[in-house]
């Protein structure tokens, strides 16, 4: 079978008649001459003459075909051999194994209890037998595992043309890859086949084909990539995946945005989902209601508590599941499911902070006076008349200045409309912040703006808005809080009017904002006119949080102190920003660890045990100016933890929890229609097993490329023509 | 004398004076000068006796050798006599050949009133003889200067036109013409060579000198054409023929030479001067060339 290359090339093969056309031309723009010596031209001989006009017609013939032929070898024709490999004594063979190695691979089919990469790495071998010491063989893997949804655009692991060698890397493939898009590793495979003289080329792809491996979005990129992939090299794809798969899996944990306090109740929110019913095999089959999961939640391997819950084939659901958890400190959470074909997913993990209580400082004035600092008191810890505090959720401190506190002993910071705040004490405050502190700023009327406006410092401090000095700007007038993000951690409590009507508060004095930091979220306004102004104005400044309310806590500014709302608004805003544990504890599989490290010189002995207890090094890298530890390979669910040296030769544990990508626990099949679409777009069959591609790779021919042969022709015509141009011109003929 | 600076230059006379044209053989003459006659007449040099003959004039037997032997002798001398030259100028339509310049016609028309003036200066006869297929026109030789006003007026009229046929005209010539006379052929020869030798030996047969000046145009001898073109037979319209030029050159190039070769043959085999003219030679070179020729060969 003949195939050209360049078949853009094509239109110029109508150069081929520029000598006719132009004999033609000649012809029809012969001028006439009287000439009175015609006699001696008429006294030709006729056969002459005619001897004459076919050599005329034999070099006009010359020229279309030589140009004919420059034209086809642009085109690079080349002819299919259909002769088997093993027929074909002298033939070679260059193969790229292109590898899916994302989790997905890891489903264990029930029937034949092999999991996908191992009957991935069973049809490999298979195939690889069929290879001879002369072949070339390259193993693609992709590691690249930036983020769960990676594309394969990127190989990592190659072997040379040492069958043993790939053989030996074939057995030791390891799950971990990133999800796997078909378009994308064959593109990255495109380059490395095109450039092989080798005339038989194929590429061998061993994957699951869940239906994310081939998305209906690709449509484009398969057009794009027939232009690229060459139109010799063939693709097999082998469909290593399960034929009816059925996982359910757990797809989210996790806990609600404020400071978690023990033996309190913990939000906790659980996601399961049931793979879709597998398309090929749904026709003739009917649909089978599915069994309710049970799901168990453990604080690290105390068991909580056990939910059921039914999604349907396909669904995914989310139900709440409010958790007690004892203890202080970190702690591991899991929800876990009954094992499927794919374990992996069945466990769900997610490290959260418990503490005993959270620790406030107040600063302000004197919390038996009538300042803001009372009434903040009042609410974090209720006293009644003559009884001791009750045991509530916060321990509080008050101070009226900064200069001796340890204010990394605090979660939260509520600063109660001071009237000084010296500058050591700001620059403690902002400190203190970027480390993962909270603060809650009520400004109000006592606060010496001049000094609170430097944390501010043009946007680029701790405060998130510029506020206007005290004077004509601190009016004294009613307003109403309006605007309120009641979809904020803080806030959701009040979505609901019964619970309490924020609207209904009344407010007579504020500052106004003069400017707003570009990172600040205004989380409510004040009625004013002639525009509303922010009242509630959140930021995060590092690795901490910041709210300011633009009034102070007395009901000398607002209602707000005397209403039932002030102590939930309290204890809301006071465990948000008490929230300590930055969301890098949570990671998904492939994402890296990351520590920050003040002690580089500690990296010697600081290591991560994985999940199966194996101990691994910290590689030091600096992010931002910041030193930092790092550990890539979590492609493996599960708890890691880093063990990191204390200076007193013990180590701090830290656990990091890596958790299952979600994507990859979609394995449904991919759709008869995409399959169709891969055979008509790229020529790529699907088979199940290598030996039916075995089959095919007899009827696969390699190329032979004509243009060499073509070009001689070409010369060959060129210089007939060039001998019988001279000897036409010459008249030397006869 | 209008006609003769139409034709020559003052120069060009000038130069064409220095020369002499001295026939090969004698010729008839009315006028005396430089040329031998082959006739003997009543000149100063004693050529031989001879037995008087009926019809002899009575006045020119010598007498005295009649007292010595009682017969009757005539003596004959040797005398100078002029030329009676004749002009013929082959006026076809192959002759108006090229359009441009100079035309083998015009180059031709020059050459014999050059030809002419140079005769009548040396007291020669002068006729001239225009032809195509057929005699045009005939103007017998006379040695004077309205004669050859009369020759200049005919050469400026006349206009090339029809075919050529030198077999039947130099045929038709040598029997209007008077015998011994010096003829001239000014053409381009383009007939048949086996036809024009038929015609010249007519002339040869009636004891004429012959000159054959061949007017060729320097294209002619090149075939300078490279492209496809078509030729037309200037006497034939229906003779026509499209060709690449490029691939004819050599073969148009080995006829033309063959012909050539074939005429000068004839013509030496025939004591015939054979000349050949290219139009972008100064015609008095050339004729200044022809007329040393035939000085060294006398």
């Amino acid at each position: 079978m003949l195939q050209l290359e360049n078949t853009a090339l094509l239109p110029l093969l109508i150069l081929a008649f520029l000598p006719i056309l132009l004999h033609i031309l000649d012809r029809r723009r012969a001028r006439t001459v009287v000439w009175p010596a015609i006699r001696f031209l008429l006294q030709v001989d006729k056969r002459h003459l005619r001897r004459l006009r076919l050599l005329e017609t034999l070099l006009i013939v010359c020229r279309t075909l030589a140009i004919l032929l420059i034209v086809l070898a642009l085109v690079r024709p080349h002819r299919m051999e259909m002769a088997s490999h093993r027929n074909s004594p002298t033939g070679k063979r260059s193969a790229i194994l292109l590898f899916d190695t994302s989790l997905s691979m890891a489903y264990r089919d029930a029937d034949t209890g092999v999991t996908s990469l191992e009957r991935a790495q069973d049809n490999a071998l298979r195939l690889l037998e069929s290879f001879r010491p002369q072949d070339e063989v390259l193993l693609w893997v992709d590691r690249v595992a930036t983020s769960a949804s990676a594309v394969a655009s990127e190989a990592i692991e190659q072997s040379g043309n040492d069958i043993e060698s790939v053989r030996a890397q074939v057995r030791a493939l390891q799950l971990g890859g990133p999800a796997f898009r078909l378009l994308d590793a064959l593109e990255a495979a495109t380059d490395e086949i095109a450039s092989s003289t080798i005339p038989l080329r194929e590429v061998f792809v061993f994957t699951d084909l869940v239906a994310s491996t081939v998305e209906e979005a690709d449509h484009t990129d398969s057009s794009w990539l027939r232009s690229r992939l060459p139109p010799d090299v063939k693709v097999h794809v082998i469909d290593c995946g399960a034929e009816k798969p059925r996982n359910h899996y757990v797809w989210r944990l996790a806990t609600g945005p404020l400071a978690s306090v023990s033996d309190r109740e913990m939000p906790l929110e659980i996601g399961v989902g049931l793979s879709a019913e597998p398309p090929l095999a749904s026709q003739g089959t009917e649909e089978t209601p599915a069994d309710p999961l049970a799901v168990r939640v453990y604080s690290g391997l105390e068991e909580l508590s056990t939910h059921e819950v039914s999604p349907a084939a396909g669904e995914q659901r989310v139900i709440s599941a409010p958790e007690v958890v004892t203890g202080e400190g970190e702690t591991l959470l899991s929800a876990r499911l009954p094992t499927d074909g794919l374990v992996e997913d069945n466990v769900a993990y997610r490290v959260v902070q418990v503490d005993e209580r959270i620790p406030v400082l107040l600063v302000g004035t004197e919390p038996r006076g009538l300042g803001s600092a009372r009434f903040v008191h009042l609410a974090l810890r209720p006293v009644i008349e003559d009884s001791p505090p009750s045991d509530g959720v916060f321990e509080v401190d008050f101070t009226e200045t900064l200069v001796n506190e340890q204010l990394e002993r605090y979660h939260t910071i509520v600063l109660c409309d001071p009237s000084t705040l010296d500058q050591s004490s700001l620059v403690r405050i902002e400190e203190y912040v970027r480390l993962g502190g909270g603060l809650l700023f009520f400004v109000g009327s006592q606060v010496n703006i001049e000094q609170a406006q430097q944390l501010y410092r043009g946007s680029k401090g701790v405060l998130p808005a510029r506020l206007a000095t005290l004077g004509p700007d601190l009016t004294v007038r009613q307003a109403r809080p309006r605007d309120i993000n009641v979809e904020h951690p803080a806030l959701r409590l009040f979505a609901d009017p019964e619970q309490g009507d924020f609207e209904r508060i009344q407010v007579y004095r504020w500052r106004n904002v003069v400017e707003l930091a570009p990172d600040a979220t205004v989380l409510a306004h004040l009625s004013t006119v002639p525009e509303p102004t922010p009242w509630i104005v959140e930021k995060q400044y590092g690795q901490g949080i910041v709210v300011l309310v633009t009034t102070d806590a007395t009901p000398r500014e607002s209602t707000l102190p005397r209403t039932p709302l002030f102590l939930p608004f309290l204890h809301q805003f006071g465990r948000y920003v008490a929230t300590r544990l930055p969301a890098e504890r949570n990671l998904v599989c492939g994402e890296a660890i990351r520590v920050d490290v003040t002690d580089p010189t500690a990296l010697r002995d600081a290591f991560v045990t994985d999940t199966e207890g194996r101990r691994h090094d910290l590689e030091l890298i600096v992010e931002n100016g910041e030193p930092r530890a790092t550990f890539d390979n979590t492609d493996r669910p599960g708890p890691y933890t880093v063990h990191w040296p204390n200076g007193d030769s013990t180590l701090r544990r830290r656990v990091f929890a890596v958790n299952f990508p979600p994507t990859e626990s979609l394995i449904e099949r991919a759709s008869p229609e995409v399959l169709a679409r891969l055979k008509n777009d790229l020529a790529i069959e699907v088979r199940r097993s290598i030996e039916e591609r075995t089959e095919q790779t007899i009827q696969v021919a390699s190329a032979q490329h004509l243009w060499p042969m073509i070009v001689v022709l070409a010369l060959v015509f060129l210089f007939t023509e060039l001998v019988l141009a001279r000897l036409l011109a010459r008249g030397r003929h006869r | 004398m209008t006609e003769l600076s139409t034709f020559l230059r003052p120069a060009d006379v000038a130069r064409l004076g220095r020369l002499e044209i001295i026939a090969r053989e004698l010729v008839e003459g009315f006028i005396k000068g430089l040329h031998l006659s082959p006739a003997k007449g009543s000149s100063t040099e004693f050529a031989e006796h001879r037995p008087y003959a009926c019809g002899d004039e009575i006045r020119r037997i010598d007498w005295r050798t009649f007292a010595r032997t009682d017969r009757y002798y005539l003596k004959e001398y040797d005398d100078e006599t002029n030329v009676r030259a004749t002009l013929i100028l082959d006026s076809s339509e192959s002759m108006a050949y090229p359009q441009a310049d100079i035309t083998k016609f015009q180059y031709a028309k020059f050459l014999a009133a050059a030809l002419g003036y140079l005769l009548l200066r040396q007291r020669d006869g002068i006729g001239l003889a225009v032809i195509h297929s057929r005699i045009r026109h005939y103007l017998p030789p006379r040695a004077t200067a309205q004669h050859l006003g009369g020759i200049f007026r005919t050469l400026s009229d006349i206009e090339p036109e029809g075919p050529t046929d030198l077999a039947v005209t130099l045929g038709q010539i040598a029997s209007h013409g008077h015998s011994r006379n010096l003829m001239i052929i000014l053409s381009d020869f383009l007939d048949d060579p086996a036809k024009i030798l038929r015609g010249v030996a007519q002339l040869r047969h009636r004891g004429c000198e012959v000159i054959a000046l061949r007017i060729v145009d320097p294209s002619e001898a090149d075939f300078p054409f490279t492209n496809w073109t078509v030729f037309r037979d200037p006497e034939d319209d229906t003779r026509r023929l499209r060709i690449d030029a490029r691939q004819m050159r050599e073969i148009y190039r080995d006829n033309l030479a063959a012909h050539q070769e074939a005429l000068k043959k004839g013509c030496t085999a025939a004591q015939i001067d054979y000349s050949v003219l290219q139009t972008d030679t100064p015609f008095e070179v050339g004729l200044a060339t022809f007329l040393d020729r035939r000085n060294r060969l006398r």
